[in-house]
């Protein structure tokens, strides 16, 4: 692997985003995710290779978490760190040249506002290389089939974090199923359990950032 | 009505209680399944008259009261102050600060001795509300100075709300900082060092010396952090979520001898299960936590007020029948 792609990995992984940040502290003063991407694509480096040193190190801050290595804060700059990466790439996201593995809808089902959960989902699942439409919180069935119409062959993220709410899963899927019977759908959220998920007909249940990003990669 | 105060004073007190497990809730929203009259809060409150303001205070009351001697509490929370559960969206369980006040005051003439009163009056940090946790998670690593100032200015808040209720005769201070989500801490183990337990250390210290209780109510899994909460010095610890994995017999074996546990019924199972579960929950959490004491039962967070009552009735009968400590053939409360 091309050097310059080990140290953006680096970057992704340790939640360094530009020269600036003073985060991580044995980091500080060296190029972050930012400069290194600036430098690679001015290098001719294929933003592919980029987008996939991206990827290799969001996985590994991804399967930290989940084994209780590395804890929100940090997954959080992570996710900073790969979005100054994903500036650099959206013209090449653009024109073609870089290919995504999919479309991720992601949203906090009708009469839950709570973000944090989702957003961290989305920003992972994106830095593993998927294309993610977040349709913010309070989504309802109707916006989430509005969303599958406006992108085929996506795949259905849900999130919910009370016991009041999550009930509303499962009319969100049975609309969806309606309209759309081979989509996929994943839920996730603190009140949620693998049998529960079974329980309302969802394609698959997720704990945790990366769980979502396995759940996808497995689809 | 027998005066079950000095049942959960001893269970907060890490002792067996001489009568029965006390059962407490974090926050009731139940009331009004339970009474002819309404509890009236929140919003709704806000919309009245002064006059009919300051006379559902003492309806509010007097509902609390009745429906907590029908219910076998021990204890009851006082409404809080303004939060909002999402952006824009208040909780049901507030007052505004005068009006909670004033509902303190007539709360107490109205229980008098026969309940112990709790608040909600903070002291310790927590995974902070939708719109700012970005730039929290960012700060805890990037300046991190500005959260140990942050840290201080919520000790130190909660000290002056905690001195101001126990002046009114409330007798247990909750602070309620979820510092964990389902996998583990929020906070990383040097974050917790500096920004958490210090300063639960410091408030558990200080709310005892007003000859207070210090509850730290938390969701997610505390596991991996269980000892430093014990040594905080807090007197009970509040939900051991069950939905996070929190096994309560395991920090039970761990650290019941220091800290007294409230919970942990799924609160969720009061929303979406049956009776017969709840009464099956309620009997094996009160088998595997009531000997020896330090043991108070409820709900492992607020039971929404959309769950049938039945479920609640059923939680009290399972107490009626496990929740005795008295040494007699016949133990049914």
């Amino acid at each position: 692997m091309n050097d310059l792609i080990g140290q953006i990995s680096i970057c992704i992984e340790r939640g360094k985003v530009n020269k600036a940040a003073p985060y991580p502290p044995d980091m500080r003063e060296q190029d972050g995710a930012d400069e290194l991407t600036k430098q690679a694509i001015d290098d001719g480096i294929d933003p592919n290779e980029i987008l996939h040193g991206c990827m290799m190190g969001m996985q590994k801050i991804g399967e930290k978490f989940s084994r209780n290595e590395a804890f929100v804060p940090e997954l959080l700059m992570s996710a900073k760190a790969m979005t100054a990466v994903m500036a650099h790439l959206k013209p090449f996201f653009q024109s073609g040249n870089v290919k995504r593995k999919g479309k991720f809808v992601i949203g906090t089902v009708a009469g839950d506002l709570h973000d944090i959960g989702k957003k961290l989902v989305a920003m992972v699942v994106e830095g593993n290389g998927w294309d993610v439409i977040d349709l913010g919180v309070d989504v309802s069935a109707d916006k989430f089939i509005a969303a599958i119409d406006e992108h085929p062959g996506c795949i259905v993220g849900m999130s919910a974090l009370l016991t009041t709410t999550m009930v509303n899963m499962e009319k969100s899927i049975q609309g969806i199923r309606a309209k759309h019977p081979g989509t996929k759908v994943i839920v996730g959220g603190a009140p949620l359990s693998t049998e529960y998920a079974n329980k309302i007909h969802a394609d698959g249940y997720a704990a945790d950032p990366q769980g979502a990003v396995n759940l996808l990669n497995g689809f | 009505m027998e005066n079950k105060k000095p049942d959960i004073c001893a269970a907060l007190a890490c002792e067996q209680p001489k009568n029965a497990v006390p059962i407490w809730e974090l926050e009731f929203h139940l009331w009004n399944c339970f009474s002819p009259k309404r509890v009236i809060l929140g919003t709704e409150f806000l919309t009245l008259s002064s006059g009919d303001q300051e006379k559902t205070l003492h309806e509010n009351a007097e509902i609390m009261f009745a429906v907590s001697r029908e219910l076998q509490f021990s204890a009851l929370t006082i409404p809080g102050g303004y939060w909002e559960i999402a952006p824009g969206v208040p909780a049901y369980y507030w007052l505004p600060d005068e009006a909670r006040i004033e509902q303190t005051k007539i709360l107490k003439r109205v229980v008098s001795d026969n309940l112990m009163l709790m608040a909600v009056t903070g002291g310790v940090l927590a995974i902070p509300e939708a719109n700012d946790y970005i730039s929290f998670s960012t700060k805890l690593l990037e300046a991190p100075e500005e959260i140990d100032d942050l840290a201080q200015r919520c000790w130190f808040q909660g000290i002056e709300q905690g001195k101001k209720f126990s002046d009114l005769g409330v007798e247990g201070l909750i602070t309620a900082s979820d510092i964990a989500e389902n996998r583990g801490p929020y906070f990383n183990p040097e974050q917790l060092r500096r920004f958490i337990f210090p300063y639960l250390h410091k408030w558990a210290l200080e709310v005892k010396s007003l000859g207070v209780f210090p509850i730290l109510h938390t969701d997610g899994n505390v596991e991996s952090c269980l000892d430093e909460i014990a040594q905080s010095g807090i007197s009970a610890l509040q939900a051991i979520d069950p939905v996070a994995g929190m096994d309560i017999i395991r920090v039970k074996n761990r650290i019941g001898d220091k800290v007294c546990l409230c919970g942990n019924v799924d609160c969720g199972l009061f929303l979406n299960g049956t009776p017969e579960q709840i009464y099956k929950t309620t009997t094996d959490v009160l088998q595997a936590c009531k000997t020896g004491g330090g043991f108070v039962l409820g709900a492992s967070n607020v039971i929404q007020p959309q769950a049938p009552k039945e479920n609640v009735l059923a939680m009290i009968e399972a107490w009626r029948h496990y929740g005795s400590y008295k040494p007699v053939t016949d133990k049914r409360l």
